[in-house]
């Protein structure tokens, strides 16, 4: 990697992810940001933290609307699915899942990227929050 | 021993000074003396210089053996300064030099000599040290492959020598001069100053022949490869000091290295090492030298060496089985029973990125981990039951149950299914996909003309002539009869031709506004087009019109067997519960045949898809998303599972009756846990840093094969700036031009052995070029060697592998400007050529759609912690 000179850090930018402590409805997805990624721009992944903070319908043995993808997740998506994330944080139970921080996700192609938090499951509300960084490098 | 041992305490100088040395004759021959003709001290003092110019190919021989040597291993061997430019080949004449004894003595010329005896003895003496000099380097360089110098011993009569006569050696600045008195020492001072100058360079060559005989005490680096059993390829190991550590306690005995140099502790449990410390002794070097390799994981991927016990041992990154030290050499046993450890003497290659693929794999990471099983490939076959198989792949055209027969083995444990999918409103479906069973070449509908048999089912049309006898009645011109299985026999009266008349197909489509259009050819005969008719027949309501015969569909192609293409033609679909798509051929000569019929709506821009997925009939699993029309995208599924064989895959689509949905490719995983390496928290990051290397190494390929190729490098996508998968295919094969270990590829077949390609055996022997390799052996692909072999299973070796649809989010190499374009709705390139620079990114539906290659799972990491 290069030194970080001013010229090189002024075409870097930090985009937050950011989703403060939120009611999730059962089946509901939320876009917490979008990004459309031009020629020449690299955005990269490594921080991505799914707080699942409570359960608001205890008691409750979930049905999954997406079996793959646990109770709760977060994804950066490039399309519409909610199974096809280029990079994914799921969440089982109460606590804190995080994208593995020693290895990095890019995504060089041009087009739009979006940030979702979904519910997976049709009979359980869920409190949660999610925290992150996505990095734009410019060339 | 016999390498020039005893010079090793002789005081060597830095330079080798020139002292008018002349250059020798290129045949090595001194400048001959006539003892019969008269007295020229000039010829002498010529002969003089051409031995003090052997001294200096001497020299020179050392400096390039001094360089070898700290390329190799990076130790700064000693090296002697010249004061000009001279090869490093000495050109040995046998008749010029004399041996006499074990230690390369010099008989000098006394009081009694005459000058001649200065030619014919002592200098033959001076000729032949020079020459055991050069034999005992060259001698010593022999563990080189390539040696920097080699040797000149072609009679085999140069002695190797151990003690080292100095032969009255004295550095004086003599030279036989004609103007000085004809006495002894106007010969012998200069040969003592030649002797002198032998001293020099036996010193320097005996020193670079310890450095040469034992590597392991001198090295900064080794290169070391293991082979044989359970083999890595070389890599470098690099002198490591142990430096003090404030929070380590140490014994009597260790041996650290502290700011200026070594100590060795001589009571337990000692303070800071210093040279005013009692507790610490100051050391020249330490006994166990270490060299450590990549990833240097605390007290192991090393290796040490005993400089007293003369000892090599190698620790590997676990520690489960022990390696007994071994008497150091350059090959020595390793831990498995027949295991060798070979320190390579030769520099260093660039590595290429199946070698980092292996490195990654050193470091295993805890997490949950992605096994690949099972996989289809390609779902347009007799693999899918239900739906409807378009030309490009199995598919759902509205909620309906369709399944997959997989062929392998799931163990029990918790499995992925991943499905590649095309949401898609064109249709495109094959001629032969009829419900009459009408077949023809290339998958189309080749409507029969005078059969040999009439078909169970099928309405046939008599054209001309006097009509067509069947099932006992006759059937005039221009009427049709429907064929049955009891009557398969019939007679074309007065010329008349026996035409099939109609081939349907069925079909079912979401409501709405659609188009349909046919490909179609002729076959045989002439023809200036086909009256062709066709109908929608829901079951709900009488057939619709869609193409009308009133205007022929034109066949004015050049040849026959060229596709004609029907204009789109619009109808309304009123309900999803299926519809018959019949065609009649009206009319026109020659042998009607449709490809294929394609169905289109411009209307549907987004589906809904609530589905369940079962795995061998009895587990359940949901996905409920929203697709794109013409956007690839994944969908996945979760499995908990007993063993399973052959197992079936079933996806019931419940709602809604949106959009087609296209399922390309399936992939099932098993989701496990990986047993991470012990103690090695401090490397979780190491299969990303390895994914850089790797990356690296296949962007180096790729720009030396731009070069290479200059402006005739291949453009890489179509004309139109569309990729796809054989655009992918080429791009990867013009990186392999100089990383040939780019892809791993099974099942290679005869004939397909390239250069510079390397393969490994899957199961049984096979025989290459007469040699036979057995399971899991490795060999390369050479042109000399042909293209062919025989016996079973072969994969060609590579870091990256095809990328299937559980491979989502995983690294991938992918062209620099490749794209999705949403506008277009298909997969598109920026650029062409040399621009299409390889980057590593996340794997992405459309990636898997278009053929690109993902690193190889030994990269890959645990997506969450």
């Amino acid at each position: 990697m290069p030194l970080v000179t001013p010229a090189i850090f002024s075409r870097s930018l930090a985009l937050p992810i950011a989703l403060a402590q939120t009611e999730l409805r059962r089946g509901k997805q939320i876009q917490i940001m979008q990004f459309d990624l031009k020629a020449g721009q690299l955005l990269e992944l490594r921080a991505l933290n799914l707080h699942l903070l409570k359960v608001l319908t205890p008691g409750v043995v979930p049905v999954y609307v997406n079996r793959s993808l646990g109770l709760a997740s977060v994804g950066v998506y490039e399309g519409t699915m909610l199974t096809g994330a280029g990079a994914l944080v799921k969440g089982l139970q109460v606590g804190v899942s995080q994208f593995n921080p020693w290895q990095v996700r890019r995504f060089i192609s041009p087009g739009t990227y979006t940030v979702l938090v979904s519910n997976n499951a049709q009979n359980i509300d869920l409190s949660l929050a999610v925290t992150g960084t996505l990095k734009v490098y410019t060339a | 021993m016999n390498q020039l041992e005893s010079a090793l305490i002789l005081t060597l100088r830095e330079t080798i000074p020139w002292e008018s040395a002349l250059e020798v004759h290129s045949s090595g021959t001194l400048e001959f003396i006539d003892p019969v003709a008269k007295f020229d001290a000039g010829k002498y003092q010529k002969r003089d210089r051409q031995l003090a110019f052997r001294d200096l190919i001497n020299a020179a021989a050392v400096a390039e053996v001094s360089i070898r040597v700290s390329d190799v291993w990076n130790y700064r061997a000693i090296q002697p300064t010249l004061q000009g430019p001279v090869r490093k080949d000495l050109i040995n004449a046998g008749n010029q030099q004399i041996f006499s004894g074990t230690n390369a003595p010099v008989q000098h010329v006394d009081y009694t000599s005459v000058p001649y005896d200065a030619a014919q003895f002592t200098d033959r003496y001076l000729y032949g040290r020079d020459s055991i000099i050069y034999e005992a380097l060259a001698q010593a360089c022999a563990i080189f492959a390539d040696p920097p110098i080699t040797s000149v011993d072609t009679a085999g009569t140069i002695p190797a020598v151990s003690a080292w006569s100095l032969a009255e050696g004295v550095a004086v600045r003599a030279d036989i001069n004609r103007a000085l008195a004809l006495n002894r020492d106007l010969f012998k001072q200069p040969d003592r100053n030649l002797a002198d100058r032998d001293n020099q360079m036996a010193g320097y060559v005996a020193k670079m022949c310890q450095v040469l005989k034992d590597p392991f005490q001198f090295a900064e680096r080794i290169y070391v490869e293991v082979a044989v059993v359970d083999p890595r390829e070389p890599e470098i190991y690099t002198f490591a000091r142990e430096y003090w550590d404030s929070t380590t306690d140490y014994v009597t005995g260790n041996e650290v290295f502290n700011q200026i140099g070594w100590f060795r502790a001589l009571v337990d449990g000692p303070t800071e090492p210093t040279p005013a410390n009692p507790q610490w002794l100051a050391i020249d070097s330490p006994t166990l030298r270490q060299f450590v390799g990549e990833p240097a994981l605390n007290r192991r991927n090393r290796i040490v060496y005993d400089t007293s016990a003369k000892t090599l041992q190698w620790f590997r990154e676990t520690t489960s089985l022990v390696h007994v030290p071994q008497i150091v050499a350059l090959s020595i046993p390793g831990i498995a029973v027949g295991q060798t450890l070979d320190t390579l003497p030769r520099i260093p290659e660039a590595k290429d990125s199946q070698f980092w693929r292996g490195k990654a794999a050193q470091i295993v990471p805890p997490g949950e981990q992605l096994i690949d099983q099972i996989a289809l490939d390609f779902t347009a076959s007799d693999a899918a039951t239900g739906g409807f198989t378009q030309v490009p792949a199995a598919s759902l055209t509205v909620p309906d149950t369709i399944q997959f027969q997989l062929t392998g083995a799931l163990q029990n444990g918790n499995h992925l299914v991943s499905v590649l999918v095309n949401p898609s409103p064109m249709v495109e479906i094959a001629g032969a996909q009829n419900i009459q069973g009408t077949s023809g070449t290339l998958g189309g509908a080749t409507f029969a003309v005078n059969p040999a048999t009439v078909m169970d089912g099928i309405q046939y049309l008599v054209v001309g002539g006097s009509g067509v006898v069947y099932n006992g009645g006759t059937v005039a011109p221009g009427f049709t009869f429907t064929g049955t299985s009891s009557q398969p026999n019939y007679l074309a009266l007065g010329g008349s031709d026996l035409r099939q008349f109609s081939c349907a197909w069925r079909l079912a489509l979401p409501v709405g506004p659609w188009t349909a259009r046919i490909d179609y050819t002729n076959l045989e005969g002439n023809t200036t087009g086909f009256g062709v008719k066709a109908t929608y027949g829901p079951a709900s309501a009488d057939p619709v019109v869609v193409f009308e015969d009133t205007v022929p569909l034109p066949f004015d192609a050049e040849f026959n067997g060229s596709i004609a293409r029907s204009q789109k033609v619009g109808f309304d679909v009123i309900d999803d519960g299926g519809f018959l798509f019949q065609t009649y051929w009206t009319y026109g000569n020659g042998n009607f045949q449709i490809r294929q019929i394609t169905f289109e709506s411009t209307a549907i821009e987004q589906g809904h898809y609530a589905m369940q997925g079962t795995l061998a009939g009895n587990q359940l699993s949901n996905v409920d998303v929203v697709g794109e029309s013409y956007h690839p995208d994944i969908l996945s599924f979760y499995f908990s599972t007993g063993s399973l064989f052959n197992p079936v895959f079933g996806l019931t689509w419940g709602a809604d009756s949106e959009l087609p949905i296209q399922f390309k490719a399936i992939q099932v995983q098993t989701i496990g846990t990986y047993t991470p390496t012990p103690s090695s928290q401090l490397f979780q990051g190491w299969r990303q840093e390895m994914t850089e290397r790797a990356t690296e190494a296949i962007q180096d390929g790729f720009r030396r094969a731009a070069i290479a190729f200059g402006t005739n490098t291949p453009l890489f996508r179509h004309d139109d700036g569309t990729w796809d998968g054989t655009d992918t295919e080429q791009w990867m094969a013009f990186i392999e031009m100089y990383q040939p270990r780019l892809r791993e590829i099974e099942d290679i077949t005869t004939g397909n052995i390239t250069d510079g390609r390397q393969y490994q055996v899957d199961g049984g022997p096979i025989v290459y070029n007469g040699t036979e390799y057995h399971d899991g052996q490795k060999f390369y692909g050479l042109i000399s060697e042909g293209r062919d072999f025989s016996g079973s299973s072969l994969n060609q070796v590579g870091a990256m592998i095809k990328a299937r649809p559980g491979h989502l989010g995983k690294p991938c190499i992918v062209p620099f400007g490749v794209y999705y374009d949403p506008e277009t709705q298909e997969t598109r390139s920026l650029y062409a050529g040399s621009n299409c620079y390889p980057v590593v990114a996340a794997c992405q539906p459309w990636m898997i759609d278009v053929g690109i290659y993902v690193y190889a799972a030994d990269f890959w990491m645990p997506e969450n912690t």
